[in-house]
């Protein structure tokens, strides 16, 4: 899979996040609220599911850090 | 009902498999395995995040606003989005700074102001304290309702219980968490903990979720059906009857989103335990699916609850009631330890980060500034674990006082309220460099009071320790301050009131504060790396200016002087070297003042992960100083570099700074590589050493083999031949070169010439072996070694047996690796064993004929034997019935007093002549008998002295015929009863006396009694009898004591059987003693008698008198007639009994047989009868036993007459009923004295006839015939004769006598003429 640059991961992440904000607020959760019946339960966990699958996709397509390897911090301690 | 101790027992069990986990990770990191380093570790351990305010709360939650609960897990979901960047930045910048907790974090970032680390320790903790309290009272909850499931609104535990938790708690978090100071080291096997703990409290809510949903109701559907139609259908919505659910929705998503980081122990799991970034990429998509799973059954659960009537009051404790009343007992338990895994999990992280906080922030700035308390600086380990007491402590004081106050949402939503405070100084301090260290300040001051305002103290006044006219009407009546209402603001929820308010002060001062105070120099520089810690693009080498001309190991000796304040000084020391490693100036003598200020920051940043970084800025600026050369020197330096880059100093510095970490984390890795290479090359090293000692050995084991004498081979596991030794190259023909390596059973081709299993292979592959078969004779040693014996017909063209013994081989680990073989020919000792088995036959065969043979001897000397004894019993018979008849009628002749004195002195020498025979007959009887082993003892207790006296007496008078001295000695020492065989004793006397008597010619025998030993029951009597005869040469000894045998002067004497010397001996032995003889030829010899004797115990002995025997001339007058069978055979021996009795007076009949013996009894009635046993027709003890067994024949008298000789007769004649027993020939007396005992008769005696029996029998004639026949002056001539042992003169003293009297004369002339002088001497004495 092709990795994301910085920037585009940025904007992706941020419209992403602003997106699903508003499928999990106000007023798109009161619309499907409206009808007090099982449909809010399964809105909500179905965008849930939806988000989780779409994290998991980017998260894939992430560089890997190379900054992290080989850290001294690790005890031998335990 | 759950058994509390089960739920004890599975608790301890439980606690003590993490343990156990825990170790065992720890210890396979510090072997370089680090298990807890997985992406899946670090997202489960993020998973604390759904404490048991998750678990329990939610389902609290649900049934009161419905699906609300869903926002704090929808918005952490949408926050994961940012995470790449936000998240990867806080872990970025923790690695930098050595971050250790979120407080630490916002002190590095604001100019690592300790200000700013108290005032958040401070929120921390008193912001926690709730949330602490709010797992504590689930777990008490929990085990309230499992001890008591009917107060479901109040489960609860008494307060031992709640203080063993706590302890068990503080217990745990120091064993896993608070182990070593350096807080930003990782901790393995706490991180691993929490990732089993979010398994085991995810496997358990899904299974009460499925329980519920599937096992109470039939799934989502029908429950939503059901709630539909229920009260409680309001329920299904996001905000159950809130009438603007949008603002707390709103509200909660987006605090929460900032508290899945921002919360103290999210932070410490998500940034400081972080042991790579790219776990984020993982925790990224794997964190929201945790969290959608274990809140997918949270609805379902509490609707679930609330539909089966449990009180919505009760409404936390859904998750536990529901399996408790209608699930399994497991699930219970199961979803118990769930509950308990989710409240654990976060106490213990929670308390340990706080700890470290608090001993960073609050106590290390005290003890800067107050000397006295210094000490403290080496035991901040300890403080912690104080600390660690006193947070969890604090938690329980808080949830006894206000627990009950509040359900578990509420109490959760407090702390997360108070957590959002640091998520403006932090966000705004990775994003925005203009934020600064007063902003910081007062935003988190002014958003933690607002939240201690309008939330910490409404739950405090609705806890009842303040009034709530505070909370009604506000401070001072001012409205516009009412906590919850704060401003007037009014229709919010109070989180929300609370969120926005606090937000909005903290932000505001945040931002306000940061604009209007000007950032320091340093604080700059920090916001820039914060901020732009992702980037970073350039590299550059860093000039050298100045001469290398500092000491470094006085600037080593610094800094171990700064660490030493605060750790061990190993550790200080270590952690130098690493830093120095680090910097790239180790070994170094002398630094240039760049690398200096290098070494200066790598301290500040190693000392930060224990102390935080403010602490550590502190303590480096108090103990490192730099000189002013050395500032100077760096400050060119970065001008330099500056002019030659055209950047800001900020720029540069954050460029050295990332590529110093950048070399930092190189070198580090470079080191761990090289470590691993050196491991890997010493592992080499070993495996080789190894190998050449398993060579090594195994050409020691191989030359072992082949020095076996034996021929043997080894297999290894898949049956090749890996060792062939030259005993089995010889025994084959088939070098070792052509058998190594083959398999398929080839080394059976030279034994059997074709491929099959031997007996290697039965114990390297058995089954396979068995089944192809072909094993005979096998056997197990003790040992477990296979043996068998081998029969090859056709071995190198000849028959050939050997013995193979077989075992398996193991390796280290104990696998099989092999089996061994050992053959050896047994070919020759095989036939041996056969000629042996031959030879044993025909020995065999041999022993048994030769044991036939003795058998058959054998039974040839008994039948002999008997026959010897039939034949002695039958001549005995046969000689006794003649003499009793050649006896008894001439006694009876003698009776008659009408026949002439010459025919008195024939009958007298018939008497004598019959009687000798018939001491010969007895002497060759006893002998028999003896041999035979026929003699019985007969022990009686008898008056010692009168028999010896007796026997003396017996002898007397012949010693003194024959002038010789007869001496009796040592009387006086016996004592006077003893216990023996009295007869015997008598023969023996008799016999050696009598043979004393006889062979002694001049001198004298004397006889000498003693005894000998002490203890009664060990005393032997001793007799000697000593004469002064001819003595007996020692060759000839023995021969005295043998039967039939006589000595030299034996033969010199006439008379004598030879038997009375064997007879007494062999008495004497009988007797338990023996009789030696001591001799001197010319001189004499001494006979010793030695008998074992016991001493009696009477004191007289009745019955002892002395019997006149007087002839019984008839039956006194008055008396009936007694009637008296004879039954008797032999004409006449019965004939001279029934004369007898008839001339004596009684009616007499007789019989021939048994058989008429009867029929005249049962018609006659005798009174008595003389019986004969052996008779034709019937012997007399079928007729005795017939009579006896006959109503009239009950009390007849029967005597059985015989002419056996033998005494052992006697008892199985008795036992026919026999009254009495003589024996043939019999004695006048006899008769008489028995026919008086048993029917009572009274004799007439004849007067004259008042003489021994023994005179009588031997001479013929009266002593005072006797006495008549010759003059005092003839005796005293004979007896002078006889007593010189003068034949001539004693034949003419007796020529003297029988003109006087004839018969005598002929009596005395016979005997002198037979030389009997005892006789002679007896016979004249008695005259005299």
């Amino acid at each position: 899979m092709k990795h994301l640059s910085n920037d585009n991961l940025a904007s992706l992440e941020m419209f992403l996040f602003l997106f699903f904000f508003a499928l999990f607020g106000w007023p798109i959760i009161t619309i499907v609220d409206r009808t007090h019946d099982s449909s809010i339960f399964i809105y909500l966990f179905l965008v849930w599911g939806i988000v989780i699958l779409l994290i998991a996709l980017i998260s894939l397509s992430l560089k890997p850090s190379h900054s992290s390897h080989g850290t001294n911090e690790e005890s031998g301690e335990g | 009902m759950i058994n509390p101790l089960t739920l004890i027992a599975v608790i301890i069990l439980y606690i003590g498999c993490l343990f156990a986990v825990a170790l065992w990770v720890e210890r396979k990191g510090s072997r370089g395995r680090k298990w807890a380093n997985s992406p899946v570790v670090y997202t489960l351990s993020l998973a604390i995040y759904c404490t048991a305010w998750t678990y329990y709360g939610s389902v609290g939650n649900a049934t009161k606003s419905g699906l609300m609960f869903l926002a704090l897990y929808l918005g952490p979901t949408l926050s994961v989005l940012l995470w790449w960047t936000v998240l990867r930045k806080l872990v970025r910048i923790k690695k930098l700074y050595h971050i250790t907790s979120i407080a630490d974090f916002i002190s590095a970032r604001y100019d690592k102001s300790s200000a700013i680390a108290a005032l958040a320790t401070m929120i921390a903790l008193i912001g926690t304290t709730p949330y602490i309290a709010l797992q504590l009272k689930s777990i008490f909850s929990a085990v309230g309702i499992i001890k008591a499931p009917e107060l479901l609104a109040t489960g609860s535990v008494d307060r031992f219980t709640s203080d063993l938790i706590v302890i068990l708690l503080i217990f745990l978090t120091i064993s896993f968490g608070v182990r070593r100071l350096d807080s930003s080291e990782r901790h393995q096997g706490m991180v691993t903990i929490l990732a089993l703990e979010s398994v085991v409290k995810l496997v358990a809510f899904l299974a009460v979720g499925i329980f519920v949903t599937y096992g109470l109701f039939d799934g989502f559907s029908d429950i939503f059906v059901r709630l539909s139609k229920s009260s409680h259908s309001y329920l299904m919505s996001f905000g159950g009857k809130e009438e603007a659910p949008y603002i707390p929705w709103t509200s909660t998503l987006i605090f929460s989103m900032c508290v899945v980081v921002f919360l103290p122990h999210q932070f410490h799991v998500a940034v400081v335990e972080n042991p790579d970034e790219n776990h984020i990429r993982t925790a990224m998509w794997m964190f929201p699916l945790y969290m959608l799973l274990i809140t997918l059954f949270t609805f379902p659960v509490g609707i679930g609850g609330l539909l089966k009537g449990l009180p919505i009051s009760g409404a936390d404790g859904f998750a536990l009631v529901l399996p408790l009343r209608f699930g399994p007992s497991w699930l219970t338990v199961l979803t118990f330890i769930g509950g308990f895994s989710a409240a654990t999990g976060m106490i213990m992280v929670c308390s340990m980060t706080l700890s470290t906080m608090m001993t960073n922030h609050l106590l290390l700035p005290l003890i800067g500034n107050n000397e006295r308390l210094s000490f403290l600086k080496r035991h901040l380990l300890k403080c912690r674990w104080v600390a660690v007491g006193a947070v969890i402590s604090l938690g329980y004081w808080f949830e006894r006082q206000a627990g009950n106050s509040y359900a578990l949402t509420s109490i959760g939503l407090v702390s997360f309220a108070a957590m959002l405070q640091f998520a403006p100084p932090i966000l705004g301090g990775i994003f925005w460099r203009g934020g600064n260290k007063a902003g910081a300040l007062s935003g988190l001051g002014a958003g933690f009071l607002v939240w201690f305002y309008t939330m910490f103290l409404p739950s405090l006044i609705k806890s009842g320790w303040l009034p709530t006219t505070l909370l009604e009407s506000g401070p001072f009546g001012i409205a516009l301050l009412r906590p919850e209402q704060l401003f007037g603001l009014s229709g919010f929820a109070p989180v929300s009131h609370t969120f926005f308010w606090s937000m909005a002060f903290n932000i505001s001062f945040f931002v306000l504060g940061s604009l209007y105070f000007e950032q320091s120099k340093t604080e700059r520089s920090i916001a820039g790396e914060f901020v732009d810690v992702l980037s970073g693009d350039s590299v550059m080498n860093r000039p050298i200016q100045g001469e290398a001309d500092i000491n470094l190991e006085e600037k080593c000796e610094e800094a171990e002087l700064v660490l030493c304040q605060y750790i061990d000084k190993k550790k200080a020391k270590e952690s130098c070297l690493k830093c120095l490693r680090a910097v790239g100036i180790y070994e170094k003598q002398w630094i240039y003042a760049s690398e200096l200020f290098d070494f200066h920051n790598m301290i500040e940043r190693e000392l930060a992960g224990f102390v935080g970084a403010a602490s550590a800025r502190e303590a480096i600026k108090r103990g490192m100083s730099l000189s002013s050369k050395e500032s100077k020197e760096i400050s060119e330096v970065y001008a330099e570099i500056l002019a030659d880059l055209n950047v800001t100093p900020a720029d540069l510095r954050r460029t050295v700074d990332f590529y110093q970490e950048r070399e930092v984390l190189l070198n580090s890795h470079f080191t761990e590589l090289e470590e691993k290479v050196r491991e890997r090359d010493t592992q080499i090293n070993e495996r080789v050493q190894v190998e050449e000692a398993l060579r090594g050995s195994e050409q020691f084991l191989g030359s072992i083999i082949d020095f076996l004498p034996d021929a043997t081979y080894v297999i290894d596991h898949a049956g090749t031949v890996i060792s062939w030794n030259r005993a089995m190259e010889t025994l084959t023909g088939i070098v070792a070169g052509d058998m190594l390596g083959k398999g398929d059973y080839a080394y059976s081709k030279a034994f059997y010439g074709t491929n099959r299993p031997m007996l290697i292979d039965l114990v390297a592959d058995p089954i396979k072996a068995y089944i192809e078969g072909g094993y005979e004779g096998l056997g197990m040693t003790p040992e477990g070694l296979l043996y068998e014996e081998i029969h090859v017909p056709n071995f190198k063209g000849q028959d050939a047996y050997f013995m193979a013994t077989a075992a398996r081989l193991y390796d280290q680990h104990g696998n099989q690796a092999g089996a061994i073989e050992s053959i050896r020919v047994i070919t020759e000792r095989k036939k041996a064993e056969k000629a042996l088995k031959v030879a044993h036959d025909s020995l065999e065969l041999t022993v048994e004929e030769r044991t036939k043979a003795l058998r058959d001897a054998k039974e040839h000397a008994e039948t002999a034997n008997k026959a010897k004894s039939v034949f002695l019993s039958h001549m005995s018979h046969e000689l006794r019935t003649p003499l009793n008849a050649i006896l008894g009628y001439s006694r009876l002749m003698q009776r008659d007093n009408t026949i002439s004195p010459e025919q008195r002195e024939h009958l007298g020498t018939i008497n004598r002549s019959g009687e000798h025979l018939l001491s010969l007959i007895n002497d060759v009887l006893e002998i028999s008998r003896i041999e035979a082993q026929r003699i019985h003892i007969e022990t009686t207790e008898f008056d010692l002295g009168a028999v010896i006296s007796d026997v003396y007496a017996m002898f007397r008078l012949k010693a003194a015929a024959k002038n010789l001295q007869f001496i009796l000695d040592g009387m006086q020492d016996l004592p006077r009863y003893v216990l023996t065989d009295e007869g015997k004793l008598r023969q023996i006397l008799i016999n050696l006396i009598g043979n004393a008597i006889k062979f002694t010619e001049e001198g004298g025998i004397a006889v000498r009694a003693s005894l000998r030993g002490n203890s009664t029951s060990d005393k032997w009597l001793l007799l000697e009898v000593e004469d002064t005869g001819p003595g007996i040469a020692n060759e000839e000894l023995e021969k005295v004591f043998q039967a039939f045998e006589q000595t030299a002067s034996g033969r010199q004497v006439v008379g004598g059987t030879g038997l009375g010397m064997p007879i007494s001996r062999k008495f004497a032995r009988m007797l338990g003693g023996d009789i030696t003889l001591s001799s001197t030829v010319g001189k004499g010899s001494v006979f010793r008698v030695d008998l074992p004797i016991m001493e009696g115990t009477k004191t007289d002995i009745p019955g002892e008198k002395t019997v006149t025997q007087k002839r019984v001339m008839g039956l006194a007058p008055g008396q009936a007639v007694p009637r008296i069978l004879v039954a008797e055979d032999v004409m006449e021996s019965r004939a001279l009994l029934v004369k007898l009795l008839q001339m004596t007076g009684f009616d007499v009949r007789e019989a021939v047989n048994g058989l008429e013996a009867v029929e005249i009894a049962s018609e006659w009635h005798p009174h008595f009868i003389w019986m004969d046993i052996r008779m034709p027709v019937m012997d007399g003890m079928e007729a005795a036993r017939r009579i006896k067994g006959s109503s009239w024949g009950e009390k007849i008298g029967i005597a059985a007459l015989t002419a056996s000789g033998l005494l052992e007769d006697r008892d199985s004649i008795m036992t026919a009923g026999f009254d009495e027993f003589v024996r043939k020939p019999f004695l006048e007396q006899e008769i008489f004295d028995i026919m008086r005992k048993h029917l009572g008769l009274v004799y007439l005696y004849d007067n004259e006839s008042e003489e021994t029996v023994s005179q009588e029998a031997n001479s013929g004639f009266s002593a005072q015939q006797m006495r008549k026949a010759m003059t005092p002056e003839l005796r005293n001539e004979l007896l002078s004769a006889v007593i010189a042992l003068d034949t001539n003169q004693a034949i003419k003293a007796v020529e003297k006598i029988a003109i006087t009297d004839p018969f005598v004369g002929k009596v005395l002339m016979q005997l002198a003429l037979d030389l009997d002088y005892d006789h002679l001497l007896r016979l004249v004495e008695e005259a005299d």
